[in-house]
């Protein structure tokens, strides 16, 4: 009986033993043998393995699934073309300097519904091209780029939440790809390209970065559509820079509460147009740029609208700058009256940063008057437009709290007052 | 008016003396990785080996995030006094004159700004990561003055031997 | 000290000057606040902020300084001052009473001002943010005292009106408007390291930049000052910031009551 038992006991363990390693460790050895095409269902639970994909498969996770590793490998590496990765939670814990959640070469994957945590770098791809990634989401450590793009080309990121990385989506030498609909924050950039071309950044939200978005020697991108919120912690925050960039499209965004809108230095031959840039420190600021197009932008509620050193030969035209002095004589809605952006400040602050701290001080505000640069080396709007090119909502507050600011202010003041006149 | 006259001297001396201060041999300073940005392209400089710096006469310290912007900022600047320029080891990050540092331009090595040049403390170790990476060119400090800071960005260079080592590192 | 108050309060908002102040705050107030209605977001540093801290220093610290140094001077001129003195009165009573006599008065019209100018403003169907609403008070608060006491400290050194008025001038154009032409002319001539300490030094010797630096740093726009001053920024932002703020009010009372009350004993004793 008791050997029986004994048996039974092992046969038992024996039945079980392989169905608990099947599940958890050989979740490669399962890929290894999938055909091309095929679908692997991942159950519910935690995987502690690094994956290595090079056929087209697809890996797909039923309800909560979770691959981890802390290994310097990636959690999951795809090569070859059309690999499928869908609804699978990553987390990557190594913190080598190179380390990535996932990392993609090769064409045509698609990797949808994933939820990324990651020290390092989160998709990292090395000449891939045509990958589509999806309705995501990526938090990091601020030790690593969210995605980076080496050599990638024609790729589509749609609908991802990027958080708390170095770079929000980062592009290197990597053309024609498209950045829609993806709302990056708490990053220091948030979509950053470099010598990348023919890329499109739209309909975007990139928020509370030091910089919306890096520009840099890169061609013909188009940015539409996209919104560039409250990048003002750092001192070098901005909403969008342009460095030696050509024949950028930068239109209908909105840049607002930045402390720099927008930031161009040595570029040539960009069009910016119907843009609203409102509530910025500094609305837009040229360095040394010229043969641009600035059109049709709202400047509303900056404290400065516009800064420009070097940067005189640029077509300004149309715009609306609610700082200027505007007079319709003959009733085109332009006004007769050009606006210019002082090129002082910038001077100054070039030379010595330090003296941003008279940023607006009123001293500093008459030195400009006094000191007038002659008209021709100055950025001028020849003919500013008299009213906004958009609808500028405005904030609406609840005023029941303001009367009775008001009103507690009036009655304290005439009591004092009353009780000052009293002769004792 | 004797007072005044006292007032004056005493605040030339104080000038002066000031003055004087700025005198002492230029030292690099430390990076400040939350707000140090490229003199040239604005972008953050991180603390790393390929940092590199100039201190100006008047005492000012500019930073750069890659050798081939200090370069090109030099270039651009040709009428402002420059005190030093330092760069730093590629191994233990140590701050050097740019005279007495070796460089190695390779292709296949990643810089911030794709200048593709980096800098060593001795000759040996240049000499070593030469070798051990294909494609490198050692070159000293007047070999740099000469060098065209091409960056590898361009399509007609697309065909270059490309390392192929996936462990370029990123380090913007 | 208390008898120097009152006395000074009373005699203050008996004056017909006090209620053409009531004027001129109540127009410029209102027409700030009028002005309003064109901006389309009422908080944060925004360049209707920068507008009406401009419009404030401008005008508050003149006017400050003006009835600060009249009200000694004025006593002085006329003997009354000496007649004080027979009786056994301390300078420093005389005045922290002036002080406080003057800043409850100037306080009761600028308050009484804003109030009935933010009625005007809601009335016409402006909105406001009632944080910035408050972040100007105080900063227009903040100048009235720091120019008072300044103006309070020269009337002890003046002997007539005449000359205190010419002085308060002084100080208001050196200290609003070129304060930064000055200092940008100074700072030409050290070497390119001490710019950065010097300028904050600067800082804080001159009330108006500190009170505008503080308040722009409070609303959110410390960064706009560049990277000499971001370690600077997180100690003028609150909650440090209140406690740099009190200690520099205690630091600057204590400079300047110290000096008008030597002067005062000084005179005394002529």
């Amino acid at each position: 009986m008791k050997i029986l038992n004994y048996i039974m006991f092992l046969l038992v363990l024996s039945l079980f033993m392989p169905a608990v390693s099947e599940a958890e460790g050989t979740l490669q050895s399962k890929i290894d043998e999938a055909q091309k095409g095929a679908t692997i269902e991942l159950n519910e639970g935690e995987y502690e393995e690094t994956l290595v994909i090079t056929k087209p498969i697809t890996l797909k996770g039923k309800g909560e699934v979770l691959l981890r590793s802390c290994q310097s490998d990636p959690v999951v590496t795809m090569s070859g073309e059309s690999v499928t990765l869908k609804n699978i939670k990553v987390e990557h814990c190594g913190d080598e300097k190179e380390d990535t959640a996932i990392y993609v070469t090769g064409s045509n994957h698609k990797l949808e519904g994933l939820a990324i945590e990651t020290t390092r770098f989160g998709i990292r791809l090395d000449n891939a091209n045509g990958v589509t990634i999806q309705d995501s989401e990526i938090v990091g450590r601020k030790q690593g780029n969210g995605i980076d793009l080496w050599k990638s080309n024609q790729n589509t990121f749609e609908n991802l939440k990027i958080t708390n990385v170095t770079d929000g989506i980062y592009l290197e030498q990597s053309n024609g790809n498209v950045i829609h609909r993806n709302d990056i924050q708490i990053s220091r950039y948030g979509m950053h390209l470099m010598f990348s071309n023919e890329n499109v950044l739209d309909e975007n939200a990139s928020r509370a970065n030091i910089t919306g978005t890096m520009l840099m020697e890169s061609k013909r991108t188009v940015v539409s559509n996209n919104k560039f919120l409250s990048n003002n912690k750092s001192v070098n925050a901005q909403g969008l820079l342009i460095y030696l960039s050509t024949d950028t499209e930068v239109i209908g965004n909105e840049f607002i509460s930045n402390r720099v809108g927008i930031f161009i230095e040595e570029a040539e031959n960009n069009r910016i147009d119907s843009n609203k840039i409102k509530d910025n420190f500094i609305g837009v600021q040229f360095k040394k740029s010229n043969g641009n197009n600035i059109m049709r932008n709202t400047f509303v509620g900056n404290v400065n609208d516009a800064q420009a050193i070097e940067s005189a030969n640029n077509q300004v035209n149309g715009n609306y700058w609610d700082a200027a002095s505007k007079v319709d004589v003959n009733g085109d809605g332009k006004s007769e009256i050009v606006y210019s952006a002082d090129p002082y400040f910038l001077t100054l602050t070039n030379a010595v940063p330090e003296y941003q701290l008279f940023f607006q001080a009123p001293g500093l505000i008459l030195l400009q008057n006094i000191l007038k640069s002659p008209a021709d080396q100055l950025l001028t709007d020849s003919a500013p437009l008299m009213n906004m090119t958009m609808e500028v909502e405005k904030e609406k507050s609840t005023s029941f709290s303001l009367w009775v600011i008001s009103v507690v202010m009036i009655l304290s003041s005439f009591s004092l007052f009353i009780f000052g006149r009293k002769r004792r | 008016m004797k007072k005044k006259l006292f007032c004056f001297i005493v605040l030339a001396g104080l000038i002066m003396i000031l003055a004087a201060c700025g005198n002492d041999k230029a030292q690099p300073v430390a990076i400040n990785e939350a707000t140090d940005t490229c003199e040239t392209c604005n972008m953050a400089v991180i603390d790393n080996q390929y940092a590199t710096q100039i201190i100006l006469e008047n005492g000012k310290s500019m930073v750069f995030d890659d050798v081939g912007c200090m370069y090109e900022w030099v270039t651009k600047h040709e009428n402002e006094k420059i005190d030093a320029e330092f760069v730093r080891d590629y191994h233990d990050k140590e701050w050097m004159l740019v005279d007495d540092a070796t460089y190695v331009y390779n292709q296949s090595v990643k810089t911030p700004m794709a200048y593709n040049v980096i800098s060593f403390k001795d000759k040996a170790t240049a000499e070593e990561f030469a070798a051990e990476n294909e494609g490198s060119t050692i070159m000293t400090a007047n070999d740099l003055a000469g060098h065209d800071w091409k960056q590898k960005q361009d399509k007609a260079n697309h065909s270059h031997s490309d390392g192929a080592k996936d462990d370029h590192s990123h380090s913007h | 000290m208390w008898n120097i108050w009152h006395s000074e309060l009373r005699m203050t908002i008996r004056q017909r000057s006090f209620y053409s102040f009531l004027v001129l705050w109540v127009t410029v107030l209102s027409l700030l606040f009028l002005v309003q209605s064109s901006a389309p977001s009422l908080s944060g540093y925004t360049n209707m902020t920068g507008t009406v801290v401009n419009v404030a220093l401008y005008i508050i610290p003149l006017f400050m300084l003006i009835i600060g140094s009249f009200s000694i001077a004025n006593e002085m001129e006329n003997g009354q001052w000496r007649l004080l003195n027979t009786y056994p009165l301390f300078s420093i009573s005389y005045i922290s009473g002036k002080i406080g006599g003057q800043f409850t008065a100037q306080a009761i019209v600028f308050t009484f001002s804003y109030g009935v100018s933010l009625a005007i403003g809601l009335v016409s169907g402006n909105g406001f943010s009632s944080e910035w609403l408050l972040s100007i008070y105080f900063f227009s608060m903040s100048l009235i005292f720091f120019f008072l006491v300044l103006g309070i400290t020269l009337g002890c050194i003046v002997s007539t009106r005449w000359q205190a008025l010419s002085i308060s001038v002084i100080i208001w154009f050196f200290l609003i408007m070129i304060w930064p032409t000055a200092l940008i002319g100074v700072l030409g001539l050290v070497p390119y390291p001490w710019i950065a300490p010097l300028m904050k030094l600067a800082l804080f010797a001159n009330p108006a930049e500190f009170i505008r630096v503080s308040l722009v740093i409070n609303l959110d726009g410390g960064a706009v000052f560049g990277q000499a001053y971001d370690s600077l920024v997180p100690y003028l932002d609150p909650p440090y910031g209140i406690l740099n703020y009190i200690l520099y009010f205690i630091g600057f009372m204590a400079i300047t009551l110290l000096f008008s009350m030597l002067m005062l004993e000084w005179r005394k004793r002529r």
